[in-house]
């Protein structure tokens, strides 16, 4: 890809070929999403639950309205682990020490919150076909930043590193953080 | 590589005696087997289809659950869930409901890992464990039954056949609960168990704590409190035993001094269920979910 820095060409308003404009124009219409959710911490273990999310979406005209309600209920799972028990850990040498699901910790369905979906249609402006934008990573996108400012307001600060374990909330509520694990065994994510 | 299924507790006794491991619900023999804990036995013997392994018969004595008895089942027993719902919170939080389908109370002490959950609840709860080789039958208490990260006293040749727990006294309970960073298919952290005794007066007349996954077997510690009313102050008194007597490790879940802190948290937050329970106070199975521990809703 070029490197530098002007102004893109426009994208075409209708390719020729027979797949129409080749959804391209999808990709310019930029999606909006804003998530906001409502954590619980047990302040003595810090072990963080979430309670309930919201997940208001711009992705234009939905076109597949189970689909798209499936993907945003996933994106937040994801996003829910990623927050708070998703981390890849490695020895030494680069040996994955929790290759395995027991230690790679996934959020199950126990732990799956309410999720309430709002999908904000905007009608078709700058979108793709028939007025849709693109959905895939978004609801994937807000999440854990929702999740860290939820548990920032609970204990006074940012845990600065994810997944937000029970112990960096605990470590971070009692500003124990940076001394603690500044041996670099945290999961990375 | 033999595979016998037993109807009896004498068929599993004379396969063991011939070398044969007993599986009952498989859930740590064969997931260890796959994570290359230990290799599978060469010649196994399932326990799972005897019937007088999975009773739990109640008479004036106590209550004796024979070790076939699943979580599931204990977690929903009327007599484990009124007279002993230490036991049944722990059984409550083994793994899935699939787990619990298959794993037994049997399997979860005689396998020795030392965050097994309900060693601390039986222990707390001064169980005695009944052994059957061809040689005879023996009665040890719990207590001298784990010897070593899953290690127990019991001999190749030993069937656990069940687990007695005496008649609990008047006004007595206990509880169990566990740090758990999800609410499913999730090992306890640490765990606490407690067990009390009050006096008409709402004094404590006994008392009996044990923990979970933080020395290299489910440990009791000990803390005077008799005499004693459950306040805050001896909350606090339980959490600082739990936190100097533990000898946590560090490793993937836990640092040793995240582990020594909550401990501290558990044991106490356990001993309170307990002496509110005592109390005649219905905290319903188990603990965890009705009390928030792990911030569940
Ligand atoms: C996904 C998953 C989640 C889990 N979560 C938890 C959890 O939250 N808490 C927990 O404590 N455990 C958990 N476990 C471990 C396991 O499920 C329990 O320890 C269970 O109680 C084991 O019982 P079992 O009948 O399956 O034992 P098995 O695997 O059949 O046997 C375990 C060991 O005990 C021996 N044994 C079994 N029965 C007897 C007997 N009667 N006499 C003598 N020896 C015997 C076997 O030879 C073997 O060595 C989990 C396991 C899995 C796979």
């Amino acid at each position: 890809m070029a490197t530098g820095s002007e102004t893109p060409a426009p994208y075409p308003e209708l390719a020729t070929n027979c797949v129409g404009d080749q959804g391209v124009a999808a990709w310019a219409g930029p999606q909006f999403s804003c998530h906001a959710v409502h954590v619980r911490v047990d302040r003595e273990t810090g072990v963080a639950r979430v309670l309930d999310v919201s997940a208001a979406h711009d992705s234009g005209t939905i076109l597949n309205p189970l689909g798209a309600l499936g993907q945003i209920e996933g994106g937040i799972t994801m996003g829910i682990g990623q927050a708070l028990s998703e981390g890849t850990r490695y020895d030494d040498t680069g040996r994955q020490l929790n290759p395995g699901l027991l230690e790679y910790k996934l959020q199950t369905a126990a732990d799956t919150p309410t999720v309430r979906t709002c999908f904000i249609e905007p009608g078709g402006e700058g979108a793709g076909p028939r007025g849709a934008k693109g959905l895939a990573e978004a609801p994937n996108v807000a999440t854990a930043a929702a999740i860290s400012n939820a548990i920032a307001q609970v204990i006074g600060q940012p845990v600065r590193q994810l997944p937000m374990t029970a112990e960096r909330v605990w470590l971070t509520a009692n500003e124990l953080l940076h001394s603690e694990i500044s041996n670099g065994t945290g999961g990375e994510s | 590589m033999s595979f016998l299924i037993a109807r009896s507790i004498d068929d599993a006794v004379a396969a063991m005696a011939q070398g044969a491991r007993p599986v009952a619900g498989g859930s740590d023999l064969v997931v260890g087997a796959r994570h290359g804990v230990d290799s599978l036995p060469d010649d196994l013997v399932a326990i799972d289809r005897i019937r007088e392994l999975a009773q739990i018969e109640v008479n004036t004595d106590g209550c004796a659950i024979g070790a076939g008895v699943t979580h599931a089942r204990l977690m929903v027993d009327e007599t484990i869930v009124r007279r002993y719902p230490g036991l049944a919170d722990a059984a409550a939080l083994v793994g899935s409901p699939a787990t619990r389908n298959v794993g037994t109370v049997g399997g979860n002490i005689m396998n020795g890992s030392p965050a097994m959950d309900t060693g601390a609840p039986l222990l707390v709860l001064e169980a005695t464990v009944e052994l059957r080789s061809e040689v005879g039958t023996r009665t040890l208490p719990i207590a001298g039954l784990w010897t070593g990260p899953r290690h127990t006293a019991a001999s190749a040749t030993e069937l656990c056949t069940s687990i007695f727990l005496s008649t609990p006294r008047d006004r007595s309970s206990s509880a169990y609960v566990r740090l758990e960073y999800r609410r499913a298919m999730e090992i306890a952290v640490v765990g606490a168990a407690a067990s009390v005794q009050l006096n008409d007066d709402g004094t404590i007349a006994a008392t009996k704590i044990a923990l979970t996954a933080v020395a290299p077997t489910v440990v009791a510690i000990s803390v005077d409190l008799i005499g004693r009313p459950a306040d805050e102050q001896a909350l606090a008194m339980v959490a600082a035993a739990a936190s100097d007597q533990a000898t946590p490790i560090s490793d993937l879940r836990a640092s040793d001094h995240y582990r020594r802190h909550t401990i501290g948290v558990m044991a106490k937050r356990a001993f309170d269920a307990a002496a509110r329970r005592a109390q005649g106070e219905h905290i319903a199975v188990p603990v965890n979910r009705t009390l928030g521990i792990g911030a569940s809703s």
